[in-house]
């Protein structure tokens, strides 16, 4: 065990650097550069540059030369344990993910207040937003598809799988618009702008949760609903298969209970291929929507990502492309090893 | 105005909190490095220009109380006010506006956009604590401008030669430290950014407690904000004022402000003789007749907005009364193009010359959808008088890459002249020069050459003398007018509805809008019972 999951980390490496190097590339073929798109952002007003200063500028960051020379370079910057300067945000890339832990305990800040630079961070803004979108999904989603197999062309069956349907089939965008009208404007029950409200750093630690998890109420629900058709009909199916074994008559010939085949035979079976699910679904929890975030002005990882292709601030595209690989690669090894835990036929060598 | 009944004869209170949105974080407070309008709107309120634009765009002194030229117009003289204090106390003096130029003026700081305004000067000397000279290399009207630069406190930076990149990554680590109307308070990147009334402001604090800046991207969620309370402005598109008029109880207790912005859209035509086309005035003037641009301003735009014939702002003292936009004439427009040797002769609806069809390709940036449709309209224009105009929708940094490289035969978007009307970046022929690598020096992209516009630029550059300077504006404007190097379209408003419990919101009466003047927020209050 211990020597596969050594294998499979070394062999992370060439896979993370040949997905970094292609995404190097290709963001690098798109026309424009940091001061490019900087010079004209959004007003038309902003003065021009140089053609001088806009020449010490590519050089003093080393935007003129090619594509390798600067994929090399990061990755000596990456070497050293730093994943470089965002140009947009004119601030260390980590410190736009994380904050500033590490500079708070330097200057003999206390470890809880580093602690609190890394919870008021836009990662764990996304990483909370979508944690919980998730947690919706599966709490919703997993038992609406077992208890549809339960009782296979039942109404529940068919009513929960048309609902889920019309759900998965409308824009979360939209819906995003109509619950802030509805919920938020008009009958005014919930918050709609960010994930704090002000005042929010004199609340007591439980007045601190709720208003979190009041202000990620909307944004969680438009993030999770369209994800329930998807996950409850693969519920369904996997519980069905299972049913559908040999071992699962055998049970029944033998006269164990009907409950006793479904929920300890049935469901622990059933487990198995959601946990291949896993591996799809739990890179999402920081790669972030772009769409929710912005919509709910949620200070998260999304909402910067976009703005960062637009202004063409590599080392933040590099970075967010770096999390999102090494996300993948280990959520897979992750689910192979669980496929250990839950399967006894499985072994990884 | 909707003022409340007696309170407009009543003195100005102070307290209150006045909260609006930004529609991104911004990206730094140090002014020097700057160069995003939304940090602007920030930092603009933290520091102090020594000049700056009034309500009628008329240079009024700030951290400068006053300066004047030499005779022969090479030298300005700066007197700064005194007693005026840093937010941290200390005394601000010409040792802080020398800090701030040589900042500007080091290559190893990143002043982007900065550099530029300050070309024309030869060097700048403290004379003594509260007077600064500026040597100008000659005499250079549009210079003064270069003056609304906002001053950083030397003693905060200590900023030192090889110190730069420090200075480059903002201030983060520095909370600001200005002389502005408002204190720095709290910045939570992604959420919001607080100021406080600056009580010792040399002007008298302003009237306000606190302002907050709430970063809201989308718009729908900025009006619902405003709707429910948790913001005193709100910024409304044409399709929603549209909604709003339809249920007035949502703008009730509220003072809605219309006026025209800066920023002119327009047509661009490329006349580096890549094309068959438009190197003929002719066949620019047809474009020009035959794009309905008043049609627009009433279908699309509800009429909220304003044709225009040049790119001075309408109403302004620089702007030509007597040049009046071109009429949409369809019929002069093909009486032009024929006039010009393009005619239908295969009768297939498009004109042709020396057997090369009246087609060609305009770029439009993909990110404003109601430029796209702009553009869908003026193409249903040109097919009726027998051009075909393909549309190209490309992203932001690619339409800047081709613009800039003059790859374009044509392209829509917007402009708008700097603080002052100078249009020498824009219409000059040295701007429409290409550098070794293919960018272009200026915003001449269209390659628009007259010598007659160039030599009156060049004079009205070196003119002093308002009513002089204005005469070789209005020449400016009616040669444009003739020559049509852009087909000028129109200038949109901005609706911008505040709640009516702020007193004394004023709007600048040249497309500056109620905050990009001085000293505008200032002013505001709001009474007592109101809060």
């Amino acid at each position: 065990m211990l020597s596969y999951l050594t294998r499979r980390a070394v062999l992370m490496v060439p896979t993370v650097l040949l997905i970094t190097a292609v995404v190097f590339a290709v963001m690098k073929l798109a026309p424009g550069n940091p001061f490019s798109a900087a010079q004209a952002s959004g007003e038309a007003a902003v003065r021009q540059m140089n053609p001088q200063d806009y020449q010490i500028l590519l050089t003093r960051y080393g935007l003129d030369r090619p594509w390798y020379v600067q994929y090399g370079r990061w990755l000596g910057t990456l070497a050293t344990g730093s994943l470089g300067d965002s140009f947009s945000e004119r601030r260390p890339v980590s410190e736009v993910f994380f904050n500033a832990p590490a500079r708070v305990l330097a200057e003999g800040g206390s470890l809880r207040s580093a602690l609190n630079q890394v919870l008021s961070s836009k990662f764990a803004a996304t990483l909370f937003l979508n944690a919980l979108a998730l947690f919706l999904m599966v709490v919703v989603a997993v038992p609406a598809g077992f208890h549809a197999a339960a009782r296979q062309g039942g109404w529940f069956d068919r009513a929960s799988s048309a609902a889920l349907y019309v759900l998965y089939s409308l824009p979360n965008f939209w819906v995003a618009i109509l619950l802030i009208l509805l919920v938020g404007v008009r009958l005014q029950w919930l918050p709609f702008i960010g994930m704090r409200s002000d005042g929010f750093e004199a609340m007591s630690a439980a007045g601190k949760a709720w208003d979190l998890l009041k202000h990620a109420a909307l944004p969680a629900l438009c993030l999770s609903y369209g994800g329930l058709a998807f996950l409850s009909r693969f519920a369904r199916g996997a519980l069905l298969d299972v049913l559908s074994q040999d071992y699962i008559r055998t049970a029944r010939a033998k006269g164990v209970s009907e409950a006793a085949v479904l929920y300890r035979h049935g469901l622990r079976n059933a487990l198995i291929p959601l946990l291949t699910l896993s591996g799809i679904l739990l890179p999402a929890l920081i790669s972030g929507s772009v769409i929710i975030e912005q919509i709910f002005s949620w200070p998260g990882l999304g909402q910067m990502y976009i703005k960062a292709i637009y202004s063409r601030d590599y080392p933040l595209i590099m970075a967010e492309s770096l999390m999102g690989a090494v996300a993948v690669l280990l959520s897979n090894l992750a689910t192979d090893v669980a496929y250990t835990v839950a399967d006894p036929r499985v072994r990884l060598e | 105005m909707a003022f409340l009944p007696g309170l407009e004869a009543e003195a100005p209170e102070d307290g209150g909190t006045f909260t609006r949105a930004l529609p991104a974080d911004a990206v730094t407070l140090n002014p020097v490095i700057a160069n995003d309008m939304v940090s602007y709107l920030v930092y603009k309120w933290i520091y102090d220009p020594l000049v700056d634009v009034d309500q009628d765009m008329n240079p009024v002194g700030v951290l400068a109380e006053s300066w004047e030229n030499s005779p022969d117009n090479t030298t300005t003289t700066f007197h700064l006010r005194k007693g005026v204090t840093w937010h941290d106390g200390k005394p601000f003096t010409a040792d802080d506006v020398l800090f701030t130029y040589e900042a500007c003026m080091d290559p190893a700081v990143d002043a982007i956009n900065k550099r530029p305004s300050f070309e024309a000067v030869a060097k700048v000397e403290r004379m003594n604590d509260f007077t600064v000279k500026v040597t100008w290399k000659e005499p250079y009207a549009p210079g003064l401008m270069a003056w609304n630069l906002h001053i950083m406190p030397r003693h905060v930076y200590a900023y030192a030669k090889g110190r730069s990149q420090d200075f480059n990554k903002g201030s983060a680590d520095v909370p600001p430290v200005g002389t502005g109307p408002f204190r720095f308070a709290e910045w939570k990147r992604g959420e919001r950014i607080v100021l406080k009334a600056n009580p010792r402001y040399f002007g008298g604090r302003p009237h306000l407690d606190t302002m907050v800046f709430k970063i809201i991207p989308q718009s729908q969620t900025q009006l619902a904000a405003y709707q429910t309370g948790q913001l005193d402005l709100t910024a409304i598109s044409t399709e929603q004022w549209r909604q709003l008029k339809a249920d007035q109880a949502l703008l009730k207790g509220a003072t809605v402000f219309e006026y025209y912005g800066r920023q002119f859209m327009y047509l661009a035509w490329n006349m580096d003789g890549s094309n068959p086309f438009f190197r003929d005035r002719r066949v620019r003037q047809a474009m020009t007749y035959a794009t309905n641009r008043q049609g627009i301003v009433d279908k699309v735009l509800d009429g909220h907005g304003i044709t225009c014939s040049g790119p001075f702002y309408p109403g302004s003292w620089e702007s030509n009364p007597a040049i009046k936009p071109y009429p949409y004439d369809p019929a002069r427009a093909a009486a032009l193009l024929d006039a010009a040797g393009w005619k239908d002769r295969k009768g297939d609806g498009v004109r042709e010359k020396d057997g090369k069809p009246l087609a060609f390709e305009c770029l439009v940036p993909a990110e404003v959808d109601q430029f796209s449709r702009f553009l869908e309209i003026f193409q249903q224009d040109l097919r009726r008088i027998g051009v075909a105009m393909a549309i190209r929708k490309v992203e932001w940094s690619v339409f800047l890459d081709r613009t800039q490289r003059h790859q374009f035969q044509a392209y829509l978007s917007g402009w708008s002249l700097g603080d002052d009307p100078d249009p020498y970046g824009l219409l000059h022929s040295s701007q429409a020069k290409l550098l070794p690598d293919g960018m272009g020096t200026g915003q001449n992209d269209v390659s628009y050459m007259s010598p007659e516009v160039d030599r009156l630029i060049e004079t009205e550059q070196r003119t002093f003398d308002r009513a002089a300077r204005q005469r070789a504006f209005w020449r400016i404007h009616e040669l444009v007018a003739q020559d049509q190097p852009h087909t000028y379209l129109f200038m949109g408003s901005q609706i911008v509805a505040v709640r009516s419990k702020f007193q004394n919101v004023r709007v600048s009466r040249a497309g500056y809008g109620l905050f990009t003047w001085y000293p505008s927020v200032k002013e505001w209050w709001v009474p007592k019972g109101l809060r």
